[in-house]
């Protein structure tokens, strides 16, 4: 099963059995809502896979009964794509990765380059049966918590990652003012961190670029595949985008998303930083 | 013609959400009746403001794009 799907192979199989597209949006009212792809079922980040007021993915449990309510069963190839450069479909093929589903794949691209190309869009949602969906493992390896971090810093075999923006990397700047709730006590980056932001792998219309060319960008860095790689972002959605990058594109074997990102280690009491203004 | 130019916020925050407050505000300084054209860097954000005239505001006359990261809307304030 490809992991990565392109929007003219989607197009044929689209309303065929055993195919569940689903669309992941950060804000579906202005995605989702105003078109989707034909018989695309939603998921709404904040409301369906986060868990308030922890701040927490949703646990096994949840997952089943999301799927279940959703209609999706064990056995679909599920494709994912969704709203900001599919961040956040990425999210949810981590979770979905961590909680055993196998056929799954993101849209290549996601919403933009399906609209870019024309492709046909509607705001009819589509009727769903509900399944049984039972999560079969569960596998966490794939989650870095603060302390994981912490015990790796400076550890020679560990390389961690920032994908944020250059200028959140450098300390200039928290978080963009328009996302008061992402803010944190401090500016800067993790210790030993290397910045390669999220979208220095994908091309001007969202598509992943060529695979050889994401490896030398990384490489360069001291990305290796023989590396454990810890990556993170502000949230954790742009670092599961690259999350899957490295571990689908590139083939990584051993890949973490710190999803409590800058929003816990910018925060935390006595979380070393390191800034550069 | 008075242009809504979204394209340079996108770039620096990688962001819609944050483009599309600062569109609202934009959006309020353009009177009633007055053209004015829309700029946003990706297809996604192009489709949504497409489809968001009735409720923010907006007639779309005519869209196009004008390259690979230059999507524009022509519209009418009502």
């Amino acid at each position: 099963m490809e992991k990565v799907i392109q929007p003219e192979e989607l197009k044929e199989i689209l309303g065929k059995e055993g195919v569940k597209v689903v669309e992941v949006d950060y804000d579906p009212k202005t995605a989702y809502e105003l078109g989707h792809i034909p018989g695309a079922i939603l998921i709404d980040w904040k409301r369906d896979l986060n868990k308030y007021p922890e701040r927490d993915i949703i646990s096994p449990e949840e997952f089943e009964k999301l799927m279940s309510r959703l209609g999706i069963s064990n056995d679909d190839h599920v494709i994912l794509y969704g709203d900001y450069n599919n961040w956040f479909a990425a999210f949810a093929f981590w979770i979905f990765e961590m909680y055993g589903h196998e056929k799954l794949s993101i849209l290549n691209g996601g919403r933009n380059k399906w609209i870019e190309l024309g492709y046909p869009m509607t705001r009819e949602r589509p009727e769903v049966k509900p399944t049984t969906y039972r999560v079969s493992k569960v596998d966490l390896t794939k989650r870095a918590y603060f302390l994981d971090v912490m015990k790796r810093l400076r550890d020679p075999d560990t390389v961690l990652v920032d994908v944020r923006s250059p200028a959140e990397y450098r300390g200039e700047i928290t978080a963009p003012p328009e996302y008061p709730n992402e803010q944190a006590q401090r500016a800067g980056h993790i210790p030993g961190a290397v910045n390669i932001p999220w979208a220095k792998a994908v091309n001007d219309d969202g598509t992943f670029k060529d695979v050889d060319e994401i490896r030398k960008l990384y490489e360069e860095l001291g990305v290796k595949p023989d590396k454990e790689v810890i990556v993170y972002c502000r949230i954790g959605e742009r670092a599961a985008f690259t999350y899957f990058v490295l571990r689908h594109l590139l083939g990584f074997p051993k890949v973490r998303v710190y999803d409590g990102s800058w929003s816990e280690w910018g925060n935390m009491v006595g979380a070393p930083i390191e800034k550069e203004v | 013609m008075k242009t809504i130019d979204l394209r340079r916020l996108a770039e620096e925050e990688d962001c819609t959400s944050s483009a599309l407050e600062l569109f609202k505000k934009r959006l309020s300084e353009i009177a009633r009746g007055e053209r004015f054209l829309m700029i946003v860097s990706n297809a996604d954000s192009w489709f949504a403001l497409r489809n968001m005239g009735g409720e923010l505001g907006y007639r779309v006359i005519r869209y196009w794009k004008e390259g690979s990261r230059d999507f524009r809307i022509e519209a009418v304030r009502e």
